[in-house]
């Protein structure tokens, strides 16, 4: 039996990857599967404890305080980044806007630093006293020039907001101006014709055309906001700020596996995490009917 | 022309037979390249008869030196690697939990190793050096104290590379003068409740403060509570940070950072950040606790107070008490798995309890008490320090060193310690509100409730050694 070329190449090729995948991405997946269902601690102690990780889970006030502040970061991401986006890319689409290049590239470039250094200089900038903020609400509306943003637990939250919005705002504005570059410009002229103002053309032309797009960011910052570690761990430490003002899931499920050692409880908050990310996005495709117009 | 036009001929036909085109030929091609290569060029791997992780620069480059001097004389080498604090930690987990590339010896800080001492005792990933301490003598070279936070289950995982005793780093430039015109001195206040009261008049409200108390997290209290006989966790591995004497040192600390402008006498911009440094240079508060190792951040970060700092025990809560606390620390252990334990042993004698010449350069540079009494003669330890108005830090150091309360580690330190930042927030939140109407009732029910959280998830621990 001689194999046919043409119809195994496709498998050799995907061999390396394919591979790679079972040993380094599959086996320790279903691995973590297995270690929810265990509690350990040190380097070989396991003991088997059923479902009992995500029973106690359930009752574990420290996890329902991460909960409830990822879906606040959430919230304040999605809602305030993407509308922000999408009013800078309108703009920035314009050809009358003058250096509106310029503009894009300066929006965009937060993204070309390091999560680490841009961490680093919000640390300086959220600085109580001596940080640019407290200079700048201290001299324009006399605000005390002591506010400790990232030591105050009310001001943790609307601090790691204010940060994740300078970072993504201009990354979410390209996906928002490669989808309105992609709007058919004989519709706006068309809706003039017929009478469109600015806001219904925005409602009605501007909207459904960007719709893929605008789902697809909407679904992207979800998912990355329900993700929200490295931007709280490099503000905020591994303490996760005041009075647990900035712990998120992902970081409570580092504080249980890589502070406390219990890797099977963390596997459970892992896998927890994952259910609710796809039925949120299940969820959010349903509502926005993607999906159904294609079938 | 022709030839030409016959190869570029052959050349077509023979790509057009290759399955799927040219693209995935070469890619097959790249992957063959860059594959041959790595076999080629591998990774070369340290072939030291020992490898030592070590987290601190200065530590890593005093030990490369020291390793240098191992060589020399046993012929044997150490490979000293440094990695970052975090990263040390999680590499070490990983390697531990693959038996893959562990370390021979590795430093690890205080409050993360009780992480490294859960389960059961015979498969923690350190030996117990326990026999090697009694062996050699060394146990009875270091404060008894030290060893705690080391000690599981009367197991000894680690040897502890310093003390840290704590005391007051203050402001002499402004504080001397103001106290000298009242025919006093900061050694005459003896307790806090001096230290405030006849430090009153340099309080000025939103301007100027006494002390630097961040009550955002749990370092001050750590200190606070450890200088009045308390703490986190027990010498039996118990949790005891809701009891009378936690409550205490809560009820007495939020006051100082809660009250109103006027009464408060304490406030902060921070324990880590440069604003801490910027605060304290511009006078924002006049004194900070200050840990031995601190002692060095603030000459490296505060250059600008050379000249213009003290150190003075720490005032003690009550006539009597103690007059320092502790806080930080570094353990070296040795793994389990280590392929010549004698030989890391024999490292690791050296460099925490080698030459009192050796330990006298490392303190010049670090300001770190060797917990090594022996290492304590060295003139290292008896210079004079311009930039802390002449002072003798080591011999400062050296009489508190064995007056340092005990510090228990524990697995679920990091819960606790987290748990209790919970815990001051609220109460200095309830101050802040209520006054101190039913605030020792409130900090109470609070240091309960805190403790009790931890205390379940303790409670899920399997007893591991019954187990076995």
């Amino acid at each position: 039996m001689r194999l046919n070329p043409s119809r195994s190449a496709p498998y050799v090729f995907l061999a390396p990857f394919a591979v790679s995948f079972l040993i380094f991405g599959a086996y320790p997946i279903l691995r973590s599967i297995i270690l929810s269902f265990y509690i350990t601690s040190g380097p070989e102690a396991q003991h088997f404890v059923g479902l009992g990780n995500y029973l106690y889970l359930l009752r574990d006030p420290d996890f329902w305080t991460a909960f409830r502040n990822t879906v606040v970061f959430a919230l304040g991401s999605v809602l305030l980044q993407l509308p922000l986006s999408l009013g800078l890319a309108i703009l920035l689409i314009r050809p009358d806007v003058r250096g509106r290049n310029v503009f894009r590239f300066i929006f965009f470039s937060p993204n070309l630093m390091g999560l680490v250094f841009s961490a680093l200089l919000f640390t300086l900038i959220l600085a109580p006293r001596f940080g640019l903020l407290n200079a700048a609400l201290h001299a324009l509306f006399g605000l005390p020039s002591t506010t400790r943003w990232l030591s105050t637990p009310e001001l943790v939250m609307p601090a790691l907001i204010m940060v994740a919005l300078w970072l993504y705002t201009g990354f979410n504005m390209v996906y928002f101006l490669a989808a309105l570059q992609a709007v058919d410009g004989e519709l706006y002229e068309a809706a003039t014709i017929d009478g469109a103002g600015r806001w219904s053309q925005f409602w009605h032309v501007t909207l459904p055309g960007i719709k893929p797009v605008l789902i697809f960011v909407v679904v992207l910052s979800t998912i990355g906001s329900f993700q929200l570690f490295e931007l709280a761990f490099l503000l905020l430490g591994n303490s996760s700020g005041p009075d647990q003002a900035g712990l998120t899931i992902v970081m409570y499920l580092y504080q249980n596996g890589f502070l406390g050692g219990d890797l099977g409880y963390a596997a459970a908050i892992g896998w927890t995490l994952a259910g609710m990310v796809l039925v949120l996005s299940l969820v959010q495709l349903r509502f926005t009917g993607t999906g159904r117009e294609e079938a | 022309m022709e030839n030409l036009a016959t190869i570029q001929g052959r050349m077509r036909r023979w790509l057009d037979e290759i399955p799927l085109g040219l693209a995935p030929l070469l890619i097959a091609a790249m992957g063959l390249i860059a594959g041959a290569y790595l076999l080629l060029h591998p990774v070369r791997r340290p072939s030291a008869d020992l490898t030592m992780w070590v987290f601190g620069p200065l530590h890593a480059d005093a030990y490369k030196t020291a390793a240098d001097g191992f060589a020399a004389r046993t012929d044997r080498t150490v490979d000293v690697q440094l990695i970052n604090y975090n990263a040390v930690n999680q590499k070490l987990r990983s390697a531990l939990w693959a038996a893959v590339n562990v370390p021979d010896l590795v430093e690890i800080e205080k409050s993360a190793a009780g992480g490294f001492f859960r389960g059961p005792l015979d498969r923690v990933g350190f030996l117990d050096l326990k026999p090697f301490l009694l062996r050699d003598g060394i146990i009875d070279r270091i404060p008894a104290n030290a060893l705690a936070a080391y000690t599981e289950r009367g197991a000894i995982f680690g040897v502890p590379h310093d003390i840290h005793p704590v005391m007051l780093a203050y402001r002499a430039d402004i504080v001397d003068p103001y106290l000298a015109r009242r025919g006093l001195r900061m050694e005459d206040l003896a307790t806090w409740d001096d230290y405030f009261r006849e430090l009153h008049g340099l309080l000025v409200p939103d301007q100027r403060y006494l002390l630097q108390i961040e009550h955002g997290d749990a370092w001050a209290f750590q200190i606070f509570l450890m200088q009045r006989g308390g703490g986190i966790f027990g010498p039996d591995g118990r949790l005891r940070m809701d009891d009378d004497i936690a409550v205490a040192t809560m009820t007495w600390m939020i006051p100082l950072v809660a009250a109103g402008e006027g009464r408060k006498v304490a406030e902060s911009l921070g324990n880590w950040d440069p604003a801490f440094y910027r605060g304290f240079i511009e006078g924002f508060y006049l004194a900070v606790l200050c840990p031995d190792w601190r002692t060095s951040q603030l000459e490296a970060f505060a250059g600008e107070l050379a000249g213009k700092l003290r150190l003075v025990p720490l005032p003690a809560p009550a006539p009597g008490g103690l007059r320092t606390s502790q806080m930080g620390g570094t353990m070296l252990g040795i793994a389990r798995s280590a392929k010549d334990p004698e030989l890391a042993w024999q490292f690791a004698r050296q460099i925490y309890y080698g030459s009192p010449a050796q330990h006298g350069r490392l303190f010049r540079v670090t300001n770190i008490l060797t917990p090594d009494r022996r290492a304590w003669g060295d003139p290292a330890f008896h210079e004079a320090r311009p930039f802390w108005c002449g002072q003798v830090l080591g011999e400062q150091f050296i009489a508190l060193a064995d007056a340092v309360p005990p510090f228990y580690s524990s697995g679920f330190l990091p819960v606790a310690q987290a748990k209790l930042n919970e815990a001051i927030v609220a109460c200095y939140g309830r101050y802040r509100t209520h006054g101190a109407d039913g605030f020792e009732e409130f900090v109470r029910r609070r240091l309960k409730r805190t403790a009790d959280y931890v205390r379940r998830q303790m409670a899920r621990e399997p007893d591991w050694d019954r187990r076995e």
